[in-house]
């Protein structure tokens, strides 16, 4: 048999028609905020600070006049199972996690766009879960307990009740929000909506995501795509994979490699000229704190300790002689102004070429320089001056 | 304790029971393991940065070399020679480029210096005595100076050609 309530003894259907509304202006105010706006946001957060104040007080007005009398009711005719019923379902505290996000939600006004959508996205959500637990708990208020009060109050009793709620649920909407659905219902200008834009690319499948991602240089991708989030960065990988597998090493790898494996002939000859990001790393100072020219000069590119043997073959040692005025004048030419500022420590020894004059040029494009190794040369104090 | 194990948990959920002994050679795990004090049989320690397959390379890697000496500190001035890589770790690297990069991303993150050495240079190697070309065309990477950059970094850095 289906209970017929009539409505002037319904006491739940006037102020749930009202919340009704008030969820419906939430929507569309959260549809209306531009989260770029910080007048919007703000105007966002006070009107939703306001209407839920407005549902608390809505909660408190029935459980204080009518839950509490269904429970003394009920307390005197007995049913235990139909007490727990309804003790249970208003004990929830729907509100506190809510009101604590809404005040969150003030520090994000002096924070970056991107970090107030991102709570937008937040709060949508947890407007959403509220909608899904509040909906079915006002249907079950009213086919489950009014029931109850038709089947435990007299209709007049019943009648009292409503109009109790009614004069309670007006009288605190006029004394917390003036007008606040006035404000909210009235149509705003309606932004391309930048939090809209959020969810919407947050859907798009891979494929477009990556074909997307085509589009952009490898430093955009692994600066940026990579930390978006789980998919972004599942794309950005396959995309930089495609591109090349190497792309994936962050700079700081390829600059390990360059500083403790390859050499400078390698990174001269070859390296640099591979791509301006490789160009770039070998910029780096690390690679550069300690170089010495003249074991390049004798071919011995991997290693800086200076070589003890000095030649003494005439033809030998004319070669090498050709080879270090090669090389040093290439170093003064070409690499040191370019990373010059980088020498800390600059092993010159055994040299067989290198004047006073061609060092006071080397020690003048090496501001920085700690250490010096002129042991086996031709250098006077004059280099100094 | 010997034979103790943990488990590693990779990025797609798999677990791999491995002693301690041989996860300790990630530095990683190992400030893991002291800092949080973890060594119950039951905790799982995740690593959302690797993949099953690469961990289980890792592990593989990780097992035949524990009772390697541990590696020298990094040093820009040390020799830089790369021809010292022992034959079980060339054949442990026959692997395609993406894995090998995977794979020093894997030892990177865990901070394991021996992985870490042995994969980079094997990268340093195939880098080194090939043409801007050639090295473009291994990596599949894009040239992007324009033809008078690129004569005038060649023209640059002439002065350390060989003659």
């Amino acid at each position: 048999m289906v209970t017929i309530v009539f409505d002037e003894v319904n006491v739940f259907t006037f102020p749930h028609s009202r919340i009704k509304k008030l969820m419906n202006c939430c929507t569309s105010k959260f549809g209306h905020t531009d989260f770029t706006s910080l007048n919007d946001f703000e105007e966002l957060l006070i009107g939703l600070q306001c209407i839920f104040t407005e549902f608390m007080a809505h909660e408190e007005i029935e459980n204080h006049l009518v839950m509490k009398k269904l429970r003394k009711k009920l307390k005197q005719n007995s049913p235990m199972d139909d007490t727990e019923l309804i003790c249970n379902c208003h004990k929830v505290d729907r509100f506190t996690p809510l009101m604590a996000l809404f005040r969150d939600g003030y520090a994000f006004i002096r924070r970056g766009n991107a970090d107030r959508m991102s709570y937008g996205v937040r709060l949508h959500k947890a407007m959403i879960t509220f909608y899904n637990d509040f909906v079915p708990h006002m249907n079950e208020e009213e086919n489950g307990i009014q029931p109850l009060l038709s089947k435990y109050f007299t209709d007049i009793e019943l009648k009292m009740m409503r109009t109790q709620v009614i004069k309670m649920t007006l009288k605190k909407r006029e004394d917390s929000t003036v007008n606040i659905v006035y404000r909210i219902e009235r149509p705003l200008k309606i932004h391309v909506l930048s939090y809209e834009r959020i969810l919407s690319i947050d859907s798009l499948p891979h494929n477009i995501l990556q074909f997307i991602m085509n589009y952009l240089p490898d430093r955009q991708i692994k600066q940026s795509c990579l930390r978006v989030n789980k998919q972004w960065n599942q794309c950005a990988s396959k995309v930089l994979k495609q591109r090349s597998p190497i792309s994936q090493l962050p700079d700081e790898i390829v600059l390990r490699i360059f500083k403790l494996y390859l050499n400078p002939y390698d990174l001269f000859n070859s390296c640099i000229r591979v791509s301006k990001q490789w160009k770039y790393i070998i910029k780096d100072k690390t690679i550069w704190k300690t170089i010495n020219p003249i074991n390049w000069t004798r071919g011995q590119w991997n290693s800086n300790l200076p070589l003890e043997e000095i030649p003494v073959d005439q033809y030998k040692n004319r070669s090498l002689t050709m080879n270090e005025n090669r090389i040093i004048s290439g170093l003064v030419n070409y690499l040191l102004p370019n990373y010059g500022h980088s020498i800390e420590n600059l092993i010159l020894y055994g040299s067989l070429t290198i004047n006073d004059n061609i060092a006071r040029k080397i020690f003048d494009l090496c501001p920085n320089l700690k250490h010096l190794n002129i042991g086996m040369t031709k250098l006077t104090p004059k280099s100094f001056i | 304790m010997a034979g103790h194990k943990i488990k590693l948990q990779s990025s797609d959920g798999d677990t791999f029971d491995v002693e301690v002994e041989i996860a300790k050679q990630s530095a990683t795990i190992k400030t893991m393991l002291e800092d949080l004090g973890m060594d119950e049989e039951e905790d799982v320690i995740p690593l959302p940065n690797v993949n099953s397959a690469i961990l289980k390379k890792v592990i593989q890697w990780a097992t035949h070399h524990k009772d390697d000496p541990p590696p020298p500190e990094d040093d820009e001035n040390r020799e830089k020679n790369t021809n010292d890589i022992s034959s079980w770790d060339q054949d442990f690297l026959k692997v395609d480029q993406g894995t090998l990069f995977e794979l020093i991303l894997a030892a990177n993150y865990l901070d394991i210096k021996g992985l870490l050495d042995v994969t980079c240079k094997t990268v340093a190697n195939m880098i080194k005595g090939k043409t801007p070309e050639e090295i473009r065309r291994t990596f599949n990477i894009k040239n992007d100076f324009t033809p008078q950059e690129e004569e005038q970094i060649k023209k640059e850095n002439e002065w350390c050609e060989e003659k």
